[in-house]
């Protein structure tokens, strides 16, 4: 029988606030943190093109609510695209930094952003402690992209 | 007697009467007197000396028949000078007896007489010379002198008679004046007494009427001067007792003007030093009025020097925008060269390495000059709040110079009153001496009229102590008058 002693329930009360067993180290990978009014988002940097600071923006019939304006970008017009707004909230942000996505014509108008190396978890990414959500370009811009491009080629 | 008349004119009429009646029994006296002594003096210096030289020409004739009859015993010449002797004084009495002219016809005969019997002397002393005997001699003598000799004898014997009733005649005349001079005299004394007594009874009359009716006023008055005496002694009492009190008071005063005049020496002083100190105050606010103005200057110069750095923080805001944008710009430039560097895969691991060092570079840049930012915001922070607190020290300068200059203006009013009071106090000073003086007088006074009134307590008892007296003297002479008046009554 366990004799219950204070070293021993002190010994015990210390091992559940111990931390977890480390598991092996995860795969670093880059992200750009994309800062919006009040909240940040991770993009794979892989899934970047491009960043442009403060890009020209032309007014251009885009039937989307999101849709902020065209650009041009290495010989080829882009759609600006409010993050924001795409993600359901106010955008007013007067000078955005546009993210232009890998292969797909679009740029995402953020109000900041940062590279850093994190670790991707599921669909999250850890950064110093703290977990962003993962945006998911391709199906973020799933659709849009056709249409998009349509609106570009006329 | 007339009733106008003062006392002292009665009084002087009466002695004036009584002299006079005195005068008059005085004449009449000496008159009586006189008389008196002529008569006693016609017996004493006629009648008198005619008997003293009668008999003394009784006795020459005497020592001249002893002189004769010695020279005719002895025949020594001696007896002849004492005859001679006694011729010379027989011939000078008979010439004193002429000279008095009492009585010629004997003097007359006696000379004769004598002359006669001189030369019947003559013949017996020329016989006796020759040598005569004595018996002849005692027989011519008394046969050629003895009837001359007793002729002789009978006119001296004669004239000593007639001169001896003379004298009783004059003495008994003599008698006789002075029994009618006592009479006459006794006889004005009793008329002088009898108006002496008449003059006094109507002067004791009018004098009783006219004393009994001033007794009766020194009376009444004597009352009425008790009484008054009695006020101005209960008066001078209470004087006596004011005086002391005011002399108390104003020994009081005296002290207080004396402390005053201290007082007003040291306010003065005080006067004169709170001057100087204006004065140095007004000079001191002189400087310090300079010091305000170029503190003024000074703060201007911070305010100046202060917006002059406001000024420079602003470029270097701008410098810093600059660098801000080229930082975020090299992030940007250093993102897109991490991305390329993901997209060139293995072959662009290094340039990622130098894409992610020129990324943090700009990180660092940006970090720094966001610091900066801060800093230069936080200068500008305390630029403005120096600005301000200068503006506002620069403010307070300008209002302390204006209550500087105000308080220099007061100073100066300060100095200016103080002046005028320093002025006051000397004169206060001055004043307060003179009062002390004036003071030290009037205590002198008071006590001189404390003193008086003293003295004046003590004479007005002394007059009502005589009042009193003079009041039992009225009484007692009103007394006396009427005792006086009612006696002859």
């Amino acid at each position: 029988m366990r004799t219950l002693d204070l070293e021993t329930l002190r010994a015990d009360f210390d091992h559940s606030f111990a931390e977890p067993p480390r598991l092996s180290p995860a795969r670093q990978t880059e992200f750009l943190f994309v800062n919006l009014e009040g909240t940040s988002r991770a993009i794979r940097a892989e899934d970047v093109e491009s960043v442009l600071r403060h890009p020209k923006l032309r007014s251009a019939p885009i039937i989307h609510p999101a849709g902020a304006g065209l650009f041009t970008h290495r010989g080829k017009v882009c759609v600006a695209l409010s993050l924001a707004k795409l993600l359901g909230g106010e955008d007013e942000c007067s000078r955005p930094v546009a993210v232009v996505c890998k292969g797909t014509g679009i740029a995402l108008l953020v109000t900041s952003l940062r590279h850093a190396e994190a670790t991707l978890e599921r669909n999250l990414v850890r950064l110093d402690g703290q977990l962003f959500e993962l945006l998911e370009t391709d199906r973020l811009l799933e659709g849009f992209e056709a249409r998009a491009r349509q609106a570009s080629n006329q | 007697m007339n009733r106008d008349w003062t006392l002292s004119q009665k009084l002087g009429a009466g002695f004036f009467l009584v002299v006079a009646l005195t005068v008059v029994v005085a004449m009449l006296a000496v008159r009586s007197l006189r008389s008196t002594i002529d008569a006693k003096d016609a017996v004493i210096d006629v009648d008198a000396r005619s008997l003293v030289l009668a008999q003394a020409l009784h006795a020459a004739r005497q020592s001249e028949a002893a002189a004769n009859r010695g020279y005719l015993l002895t025949g020594s010449q001696r007896y002849l000078d004492q005859r001679a002797e006694a011729k010379r004084e027989f011939t000078e009495t008979l010439e004193k007896l002429k000279r008095l002219k009492d009585n010629p016809t004997a003097i007359a005969s006696i000379e004769a007489a004598h002359t006669t019997h001189e030369q019947a002397v003559t013949k017996v002393l020329e016989q006796r010379k020759r040598g005569l005997s004595a018996d002849d001699l005692d027989e011519a003598y008394e046969s050629g002198s003895a009837k001359t000799r007793k002729d002789l004898r009978a006119a001296i014997e004669r004239m000593i008679e007639h001169e001896e009733a003379d004298l009783a005649r004059g003495a008994s005349e003599a008698t006789a004046s002075a029994d009618s001079a006592t009479r006459w005299l006794l006889t004005t004394l009793a008329l002088c007494v009898g108006l002496a007594a008449a003059l006094a009874f109507g002067l004791s009359r009018s004098l009783g009427r006219q004393i009994g009716g001033a007794i009766g006023h020194v009376q009444s008055s004597s009352a009425e001067l008790q009484a008054a005496a009695n006020q101005q002694a209960t008066g001078a009492r209470e004087q006596a007792t004011a005086m002391a009190e005011i002399t108390t008071t104003i020994q009081e005063l005296l002290l207080t003007s004396r402390q005053i005049a201290e007082s007003a020496i040291n306010v003065s002083s005080i006067a004169s030093q709170t001057l100087s100190s204006a004065q140095a105050g007004q000079d001191t606010l002189q400087g310090s009025a300079a010091s305000m103005n170029e503190i003024k200057a000074q703060v201007d110069a911070v305010v100046h020097h202060m917006l002059d750095l406001n000024q420079k923080t602003q470029r270097i805001g701008s410098v810093l925008d600059i660098v801000a944008e080229l930082s975020e710009q090299t992030n940007i430039l250093a993102i897109n060269a991490s991305i390329e560097a993901v997209g060139a895969g293995e072959a662009g691991s290094r340039f990622r390495v130098v894409a992610d060092e020129i990324r943090k570079l700009a990180d660092r840049v940006s970090g720094s000059a966001k610091e900066i930012r801060g800093l230069i915001e936080e200068v500008r922070g305390a630029v403005n709040a120096t600005v301000m607190v200068t503006e506002t020290g620069s403010k307070s300068v300008e209002a302390g110079s204006r209550q500087f200059e105000e308080v220099a203006a007061a100073f100066a009013a300060i100095r200016n009153l103080v002046k005028t009071t320093t002025d006051a106090a000397k004169e206060i000073e001055l004043s307060t001496k003179q009062q002390s003086t004036a003071v030290e007088q009037v205590n002198t006074a008071i006590s001189s009229v404390a003193q008086a009134s003293k003295e004046s307590e003590i004479s007005s008892g002394q007059t009502l102590q005589t009042a009193r007296e003079l009041t039992t003297l009225a009484t007692n002479l009103g007394r006396i008058v009427k005792r006086t008046e009612s006696s002859p009554a």
